[in-house]
């Protein structure tokens, strides 16, 4: 028996133990678009030490080691595509502009972001580019890439084990919004002319019940019953028809023979009587299969015949010697800003170098632009030797490819840079 | 056990405690509603009195009471703007022209010296329904634009009421096509469609634009013109010289003049008009 200071201790403890339980299943489930952690540092991407890129948000990919040391550009290979000077964008996270700019009486920093839900946000105000987002992207065995949604960016190459391994680039979030505006247009006195608008709405009606008039058109299409007429399939009876008496007369002229035939094989005088007319035609039939050219006419003692079931054959054997070793390709994306108005241009970087232990072939970078940039003509250039194309979309987006054409040694980097305009 | 259980018996006040708690805590909040969800205007309707969405939206809570949202006017080159600040129209600025505006206030703002239009004087209402949040620093460089275009001021002198809702576009389907140079992207619909609710599907409204051929009834005690004068904070924009009204000023503002402080706020007041 418990006392009352126990009970009330017990009364207690269950109400605490059911708050907290209702708590934690209250808590947000999820967040509506965890943008991946990038961390870009102010350093030039061509100086000695590149951005480094926060790996947290990437351990979902099969390469985990995406900083590295970039060599001087001096030590770089003279063949580029595009011989004019490559530009180099200051890789500064842009926050300039006037910082006295204070809004006294805001309670709420900048840079607010509700509660579990990490910046950049609201994610309207952003236009993304690079990564690989919403669906992953393959490429097929002839280098046809699938599911290369729009904002992304990926390189793809071959491996020394002939795989092909693809890449993505980091998550670039810049913020440029875009307003525009719907328009009504009524009278001064506007809810006067709602009132009349109401009116119109009646006639609108009408027409609708106009249109259930189409219904009979149905009807008509039952008129189709026509079609019962070209059951001609009833002149395919009368054919069966004529196929079961040549198959019947068939069948009377057989049995007419068979029995002259039995009766010289056995070469016997004997009248055959009618029980012995069906074992004289079942030895008559295993006689007359014997003799078909199919039947095995050669036995051979201790083996067994083979069973050929088709043409397929092993005509050829390839040996593939794999080297031990991984291929490694880091690439990431850097833009000039991170944030731009209507008409803004923006320069694009995307870096990329052999990191692995062996050389990597085919080694082709796609980035599928939004379609909020605008690609300028002739302002991208790559400091190694390939070839560049662009392809429209549906979505009047725009893909820019690079088939960089030599294999990438290992340690071995390049670049590609290229401007934007943003709508 | 049955004891234990026996002692557990809760009293008809506690049960009724534990569904006040469990109502409670099942009820969503603020923070985890979506924001998607919390900026869209079911209830609203573009054509509801002006300031009636905009306290809608305060009440949904976020951060928006007491931020001044950077709002940008442009309109047709050499038109003044002026605003109104402690009850009265204060000094006329050269549009393009950049203030801070409340969340839920409505600012009227006197627009004159209209290029072809000379004479003709209109009061467009602006009502901030919504904030952006640019970078630190960048808040008045990603002002929200309002343009004032010359076809909307003439259908305004000649009777005509106009409601523009301008919205933040969807970035998942923009429309591919550029930014066009001097005026804004503007989508006209009919007349019984709802312009709250058109642009509620294509991005998240921020801002409507009402203008109109109404003349000023100014009515010092009541202030139903001036919608109560709320706080305004005019943001890098130089005073116009009084004696040249010509003067040429950069595109963009000077970002070089601080802003200034944003006036008072008027008392509201709750008499009926007459």
């Amino acid at each position: 028996m418990l006392s009352k200071t126990h009970r009330l201790q017990l009364r207690f403890a269950a109400l605490a133990t059911l708050v907290v339980c209702l708590t934690a299943c209250n808590l947000p489930q999820q967040q509506i678009r965890p943008p991946a952690t990038v961390q870009i540092s102010d350093v030039s991407p061509v100086g000695p030490q590149s951005p480094t890129i926060n790996p947290v948000a990437q351990t979902n990919r099969p390469l985990q080691q995406i900083s590295f040391q970039q060599p001087p550009a001096a030590e770089k290979t003279s063949a580029t595509v595009k011989t004019g000077p490559i530009t180099r964008i200051p890789l500064s996270a842009e926050t300039g502009g006037p910082t006295s700019m204070v809004h006294p009486g805001a309670p709420y920093p900048a840079n607010w972001s509700p509660p579990q839900i990490s910046q950049p946000w609201p994610e309207d105000e952003y236009v993304y580019q690079g990564g690989d987002s919403r669906q992953q992207v393959n490429v097929a065995p002839d280098r046809s890439i699938h599911n290369l949604d729009e904002e992304d960016t990926i390189v793809h190459y071959h491996t020394g084990d002939g795989k092909i391994a693809i890449q993505p680039t980091n998550l670039i979030p810049i913020y440029a919004p875009r307003f525009s505006s719907v328009r009504h247009i009524g009278g001064a006195s506007q809810y006067l002319h709602r009132d009349h608008a109401s009116g119109v709405d009646n006639p609108l009606k009408i027409a609708a019940s106009q249109e259930n008039l189409g219904s009979e058109q149905i009807l008509q299409r039952e008129q189709a019953g026509r079609n019962i007429s070209n059951r001609r399939t009833g002149l395919y009876r009368d054919e069966s028809k004529a196929r079961d008496v040549e198959y019947r007369i068939a069948g009377l002229e057989g049995s007419q023979r068979q029995k002259p035939e039995n009766g010289l094989l056995l070469n016997t005088r004997v009248r055959i009587q009618n029980s012995q007319e069906a074992r004289l035609s079942l030895q008559n039939t295993t006689a007359v299969t014997a003799t078909e050219e199919d039947t095995v006419k050669v036995y051979v003692k201790d083996f067994m015949p083979y069973k050929v079931t088709g043409q397929n054959q092993m005509r050829s054997t390839f040996h593939y010697e794999i080297a031990e070793g991984k291929s490694r390709l880091e690439i990431k994306k850097t833009s000039s800003n991170l944030s731009a108005l209507p008409g803004d241009e923006l320069e694009f970087m995307i870096a990329f170098k052999n990191v692995g232990d062996q050389p990597v072939s085919n080694v082709t970078i796609v980035d599928h632009l939004s379609r909020r940039l605008v690609y300028i003509e002739d302002t991208q250039s790559c400091d190694v030797a390939g070839k560049f194309f662009t392809n429209d979309t549906v979505q009047n987006s725009l893909i820019l490819r690079w088939e960089i054409s030599d294999p990438l040694a290992v340690g071995e980097t390049g670049s590609i840079t290229f401007r934007c305009r943003v709508r | 056990m049955k004891r234990l259980l026996q002692n557990l018996k809760l009293s008809p006040l506690l049960y009724a405690a534990l569904i006040c708690i469990t109502t409670v805590s099942a009820m969503p909040t603020a923070a985890q509603e979506p924001s998607s969800l919390r900026d869209r205007h079911f209830r609203d309707s573009g054509l509801h009195p002006p300031g009636q969405i905009g306290q809608g939206m305060l009440l949904r809570g976020g951060p928006i009471p007491g931020y001044f949202q950077p709002i940008e006017i442009r309109a047709p080159q050499g038109t003044q703007i002026a605003f109104v600040a402690n009850g009265q129209f204060g000094p006329s600025l050269l549009a393009p022209t950049k203030a801070g505006m409340l969340i839920g206030a409505v600012y009227r703002m006197k627009v004159t010296n209209i290029p072809g239009q000379e004479g003709i004087e209109v009061f467009p209402s602006i009502e901030v329904v919504n904030r952006i949040y640019p970078p630190r620093g960048l808040e008045a460089k990603f002002a929200i634009p309002i343009q004032l275009s010359l076809r909307e001021i003439k259908m305004a002198t000649q009777g005509l009421f106009v409601t523009r809702v301008i919205y933040l576009e969807d970035p998942t389907n923009p429309i591919p096509v550029d930014e066009p140079i001097g005026r804004q992207r503007t989508l006209d619909i009919r007349y019984t469609e709802d312009p709250l609710h058109v642009a509620d599907k294509l991005g998240r409204p921020v801002a409507i634009l009402r203008i109109g051929s109404r003349s000023p009834q100014l009515n010092a005690q009541t202030g139903r013109f001036m919608f109560s004068s709320p706080p305004i904070q005019i943001i890098a924009t130089p005073l116009l010289p009084a004696a040249n009204t010509s003067v040429g000023f950069p595109a963009g503002g000077s970002p070089h003049i601080a802003p200034l402080p944003p006036t008072p706020a008027r008392p509201v007041s709750y008499s009926i008009p007459r």
